[in-house]
């Protein structure tokens, strides 16, 4: 059968059983390779240049641990794993799972991976809210170096992320969090006809002892912006203030006006500030209620 | 191409396929799993559910070479010699079959909860077959049915 | 010799929640259906489609496309021997009067008028060879300015989608003295409603193989409503309609959208140009785009009543979104016209309707086919007026419902029973105490809407449906009727009519259908149609048996046939079970005889002249089923979501053959109604379609839709088998109508353009000043 250019038609399949196979292959095969863990984001593309797919599936990096340093969760975890685990059915990390759990359809979560939905780097991701809040950090490994990009500096666009063609990520790692921390995570469903995208909130907030002051916050939204995005001026109104009436709904707005919703800007706004108030008063709530 | 072993309803198949063969196509066009249905090709309907290692997962997103080494089951796989299973029975009693496409994947989808929830609630059920659509029966019945099969198999 | 129709009084089969055959067949996954089936050196068809909602085509080159190793023809409209397909009324033979539909055009010639219209084929050897000789096509457009708003179609100078006149259908209801009736009136309630395109998003995609056999037969085994197109198919090609042969498949659900031609056509060109098998299976895609909708309306509704609530006026505007093409269009806005009043007696009447051409999607046959539109006004109107009488809108309604012997807006006197007021307290009861609200912003609600929906096709059409029924020696039986199976047990209740009047035990019926060339034709499945045609046609064949048996073993019995009963395989003295005789043993002694016991029979429906003004007269269908629904909903005032928690439909319903059958129609409906009115939109912007697949085009799921409970009555009064009534239709129309009032009265507000999708019922809240 001739080549036809137009359409997804790999010749080469390989499955590689250590990090160091697999990183080689992404260097040989560059932007014609293409990691495959779940598929649901490649076999959904289907994308006409890719000539070899790399199944990355049994390379070991399907676990989630915790330790004295934090929580360090694989790349080729699925989202049904994440949204069963044991160790993230807890405040404050189970917001990861609450987030995974909204993600496509039960039966795309038995397939999906965590590293996937990161790397897809859709608009409307439903994971990066709560690990943005939680300051996850992203392992990046190439034949030539190992890198860790905090999650943060990872989207540059639309589908775009700073990782590259030669890079295979293999690991999230989350850092330990002060006690009275507190997270939420709320999210809308099937709002409009058009867009699947659709507005999260992630929370964090950390209260000092006494909990009346906010020590530190941050706030995460998808699908509100070209990439996943951080409130960060909103952020900025919370830290150091103590608790009052009004101050919440007013950086509720603040969250709303640092958005830009390419499409029904209005309505994903107004619920941008909906949610954002709910989120971060929900958070303080299990900061406070956390003090021992 | 590329040689591969599939096990699909406890039965072992040599096939050959090709890097991008989903693991629906080679069921489906190869192996002559049409209980495997054609619905989308996105992951979106559910027709195509099989059971992988027991998960049910919409095969239309699997790369068949994927699928090596896996045990996987079918709609055909439920009776046992020729005996229906008693998701299949209920399924007909209830009503939970009028046009039949979206059927086979339910049926893998109410197997693998019950296999590991043996006793769900009617919320689970719902929650469990929200990822398979179907447009003629309004999901009643099949909630239903799948009720009763889990009551009819924990007697 | 017809046996004349004495009500059967004791029913063995009929009645039951009987399994099926089918149903079976499904859950084993041995189902072969129209993708399923291969045959050898079999071809693969792909469909190369417009990217243009409005343009001239300037030149077309599919040498590239044909050059492709693996590409065996390319096909466009010169290509083609009949290129205008003549469809007027889907199935049928009757001239039609005054309705013509414009002629379809198989592929685009000069000018293309929708995105997504076809233009031309391609036949592989792998379907994947095929999509990529599509993109080898090249293709020059030179746009032309287009029309996408139906009211803006209607001016003079707006561009014209076809000859001269974008307004292709014009249907009035004349009665009384609307200025006088609103002069007099007490309360008058005006409001514009608008409804959407929606998608029939079944899950098999539109399919089908055709091939040539050893004797020159075209024959196309395809998923379709309607093997009776095998006449189109013949005109298309030029050849005679004795030879082309439409074996249909058991369908993965339809609802209209495998109604008109879908895949035929293409497959017939291509099979036949090529002398090979030729399969084509749509993409989802290429059904969000390629395919027909459902007609969105714009309605401007008036009403005017006394204070005490009676109906005295009604007046309507109705405009309906033709499309590209015309297909349907006229009949489902005469549906909509006839279905305006909604199931009320009025005694003064002004209604025009108009489907006007755009360059949007095509719009089409959809499950209640006009009847839908036309309920989410009328009963957002009942419910409006309720409120400004200060009356219960129960109350209201069963003032003003039809009764038996009344005349409808066209003056067609209901002849069957109106079981309106029970079928609303049946309804609004089942759906016991109100939840209370989940939360503080939530907002719990309840409405309900009564509706009511013809069955069999419109009279014009002379109707009619075919059936044969043969014994076999040993006493089991063939059925042979060409009604195809989408699903809701059409084929499976011919059977249970059959056995029982037969008296055959059910599992030695067996019925053979949906084949153009061997079984009779008995029309489409469509229209509420099947149990009402196929059913009536198969009962007066099996009573033309069962009185030659009953006739012989009266004999053989010593008893009169009247005192004889069957069932189960045996004929026996009804009142004394030991008189009894094998059925095989009396078909014996009739096939002896020279009798054959093989029957076929035509059932007519009621028949009317074709249409010749555009005022409507006079009866236009059989009769009507109805029904009401009842729907609880909780409003989320921060966000603007609707959550249905509970749901009833109860529907009278005749005489229900199989229980579990009619159930799952009615459930099945109430949820395609239940994405009608929240959740469902097809969009386009000039044209170009904005969501083709099923994440933006949403889907009730099972998270969506609540427990349904459906309630059947039987009043035993409709025109179909034993007293049957149609239910497949009806079944969708109250829904919509029933949650929009349930939102009104759990937040205040009164959305009239539907889906009342979160965004929409958040800025009403918020114009309304309500949010907590």
């Amino acid at each position: 059968m001739s080549k036809v250019k137009s359409l997804f038609r790999p010749t080469e399949y390989f499955k590689p059983t250590s990090v160091e196979e697999a990183v080689k292959l992404l260097a040989r095969y560059n932007d014609k390779g293409a990691a495959i863990a779940g598929g649901t984001d490649v076999l959904a593309m289907k994308d006409p240049r890719i000539e070899a797919l790399i199944d990355i599936t049994d390379l070991g990096l399907n676990y989630i641990k915790s330790d004295s340093q934090g929580l360090r969760i694989g790349a080729t975890t699925t989202l049904a794993d994440i949204e069963t685990s044991p160790i993230l059915s807890k405040s404050p990390y189970n917001i990861i799972a609450q987030a995974a759990h909204e993600i496509g359809t039960p039966l795309i979560r038995n397939l999906g991976t965590i590293g996937g939905n990161l790397c897809n780097a859709s608009p409307s991701a439903d994971s990066p809210p709560t690990l943005l809040v939680l300051g996850a950090k992203l392992k990046l490994v190439s034949t030539l170096k190992s890198r860790e990009v905090p999650l943060d500096e990872f989207f540059v666009g639309p589908f775009r992320t700073i990782k590259g063609h030669d890079e295979l990520l293999t690991e999230i790692e989350l850092p330990l969090l002060s006690p009275r921390t507190g997270t939420s995570y709320q999210r809308l469903t099937k709002i409009t006809t058009i867009d699947e995208a659709l507005v999260s909130v992630a929370a964090l907030v950390v209260m000092d002892d006494k909990g009346g002051v906010i020590k530190d916050a941050r706030i995460a939204l998808t699908s509100v912006a070209p990439t996943p995005m951080r409130a960060r001026q909103a952020e900025e109104m919370l830290r150091g203030r103590g608790i009052k009436d009004g101050l919440i709904e007013e950086v509720a707005r603040a969250v709303a006006d640092e958005t830009s919703p390419r499409s029904r800007p209005d309505y994903r706004r107004s619920m941008s500030a909906v949610l954002a108030e709910r989120t971060i008063k929900e958070a303080i709530a299990r900061a406070t209620s956390d003090v021992v | 191409m590329i040689n591969i072993r599939l096990n699909v309803n406890n039965e072992d198949y040599q096939v050959e396929v090709a890097p991008y063969h989903t693991l629906r196509d080679v069921l489906r066009d190869k192996l002559g799993f049409i209980d495997v249905k054609n619905g989308c090709n996105e992951g979106e309907c559910g027709s195509c559910t099989v059971l992988v290692d027991g998960k049910p997962v919409t095969s239309c997103l699997m790369l068949a070479a994927q699928a090596q080494g896996k045990r996987i089951t079918t709609a055909r796989g439920l009776a046992t010699d020729g005996k229906l299973h008693p998701l299949q029975e209920k399924f007909i009693d209830c009503g939970a079959v009028q046009c039949g496409y979206c059927t086979p994947g339910m049926l893998m989808v109410a197997k693998a909860l019950l296999d590991k929830n043996p006793n769900p609630t009617e919320e689970e059920v719902r929650a469990a077959i929200s990822g398979n659509i179907c447009r003629c029966t309004g999901y009643q019945q099949i909630v239903e049915a799948i009720m009763a099969a889990a009551a009819e198999m924990n007697k | 010799m017809e046996h004349k129709d004495k009500q059967k009084q004791t029913f063995y089969v009929v009645g039951k929640r009987l399994d099926g055959l089918d149903e079976k067949a499904k859950v084993a996954g041995s189902v072969i259906y129209a993708d399923d089936f291969t045959m050898e050196r079999m071809l693969y068809a792909k469909v190369f489609r417009s990217t243009r909602a409005s343009a001239k085509i300037k030149s077309i080159d599919t040498t590239a496309a044909r050059s492709l190793p693996g590409v065996v023809t390319v096909i466009t409209a010169e290509d083609v021997p009949n290129n205008r397909s003549v469809t007027g009324a889907v199935g049928q033979t009757a001239e039609l009067g005054l309705v013509q539909t414009v002629q379809q055009l198989v592929l685009a010639e000069d000018r293309v008028r929708f995105y997504g219209e076809p233009i031309a084929l391609v036949a592989a050897e792998d379907p994947d060879i095929a999509k990529a000789a599509l993109k080898l096509i090249k293709i020059e457009y030179e746009d032309i300015p287009g029309v996408f708003d139906p009211e803006e179609a209607m001016k003079d100078d707006t561009p014209k989608v076809h000859g001269d006149n974008n307004i292709i259908a014009h249907w009035e209801l004349r009665r009384g003295d609307i200025d006088k009736a609103f002069r007099e009136a007490d309360v008058i309630v005006e409001n514009d409603y608008q409804t959407q395109f929606q998608e029939h998003a079944h899950l098999e995609p539109e399919s089908g193989v055709a091939w040539i056999d050893d004797d020159g037969v075209l024959n196309l085994r395809v998923a379709t409503q309607v093997i009776e197109q095998y006449r189109e198919i013949a005109h298309i090609l030029g050849i005679a309609e004795s030879k082309v042969r439409i074996r249909g498949t058991l369908i993965g659900g339809g609802f209209g959208g495998k109604e008109d031609l879908t895949v035929e056509p293409y497959i017939a060109l291509l099979s036949w140009k090529t002398g090979r098998p030729v399969k084509l299976t749509y993409e989802r895609e290429e059904m969000m785009y390629g395919r027909h909708k459902r007609h969105p309306y714009k309605m401007r509704y008036k009403h005017g009543a006394t204070k005490d609530g009676q109906l005295v006026a009604m007046e309507a505007t109705l405009i309906s979104d033709s499309g590209a093409y015309v297909y349907l269009s006229s009949w489902v806005l005469l549906y909509s016209t006839v279905h305006s009043t909604g199931p009320y007696y009025i005694p003064n009447v002004k209604v025009d309707s108009y489907s006007v051409l755009t360059n949007n999607i095509y719009t089409s046959a959809f499950r209640s086919f006009g009847a839908i539109q036309v309920a989410v006004a009328c009963e957002s109107q009942m419910d409006i007026l309720a409120r400004e009488l200060k009356m219960d809108p129960a109350e209201l309604r069963a003032k003003n419902y039809l009764k038996t012997g009344d005349k409808t807006g066209t003056g067609q006197r209901i002849d069957s029973e109106v079981l309106l007021t029970e079928t609303q307290e049946a309804a609004v009861k089942a759906l016991g105490d109100r939840s209370k609200p989940s939360a503080p912003y939530m907002k719990v609600g309840r409405g309900f809407a009564s509706c009511w929906q013809s069955y069999g096709r419109m009279c014009y059409l002379h109707d009619t449906s075919s059936a044969w029924v043969g014994m076999e020696l040993d006493g089991s039986a063939v059925v042979r009727c060409g009604i195809p199976d989408l699903g809701g047990g059409q084929r499976e209740s011919l059977r249970q009519i059959a056995a029982e009047l037969i008296g055959a035990p059910l599992e030695r019926v067996h019925v053979i259908s949906t084949d153009s060339q061997v079984t009779p034709l008995a029309g489409t499945v469509t229209a509420t149609r099947a149990l009402f045609m196929s059913g009536n046609a198969v009962k007066l064949a099996a009573e033309a048996i069962r009185h030659d048996l009953l006739q012989k073993a009266s004999e053989m019995l010593g008893e009169n046939p009247e005192n004889l009963d069957m069932c189960d395989g045996e004929v026996f003295a009804s009142r004394n079970r030991e008189n009894k005789i094998p059925l095989a043993q009396v078909v014996k002694a009739i096939k002896s005889e020279g009798n054959p016991l093989e029957v076929l029979r035509t059932f007519r429906a009621p028949a009317a002249e074709p249409v010749t003004r555009e005022i409507l007269e006079g009866q236009i269908f059989p009769d009507f089923t109805f029904g009401s629904q009842a729907a609880e909903v909780e409003v989320n005032t921060l966000t603007g979501k609707v959550n249905v928690s509970k749901m009833v439909g109860a529907y009278d319903v005749g005489k229900a053959i199989n229980p579990k059958r009619v159930e799952g129609q009615i459930e099945g409906g109430m949820a395609q109604g239940l994405g009608y009115a929240l959740l469902e939109e097809f969009i386009e912007d000039k044209g170009i379609p904005q969501n083709v697949n099923l994440t933006t085009y949403i889907l009730p799921t099972s998270k969506d839709v609540p427990d349904i409970q459906s309630i059947i009555l039987e009043s035993g009064s409709g025109k179909g088998p034993f007293g049957a009534k149609g239910i497949g239709e009806p079944a969708i129309v109250a829904t919509a109508p029933a949650i929009l009032n349930a939102i009104y009265d759990a937040v205040g507000v009164r959305i009239k353009k539907i889906p009342a999708t979160p965004e929409s019922v958040f800025y009403h809240l918020k114009e309304r000043g309500e949010r907590t």
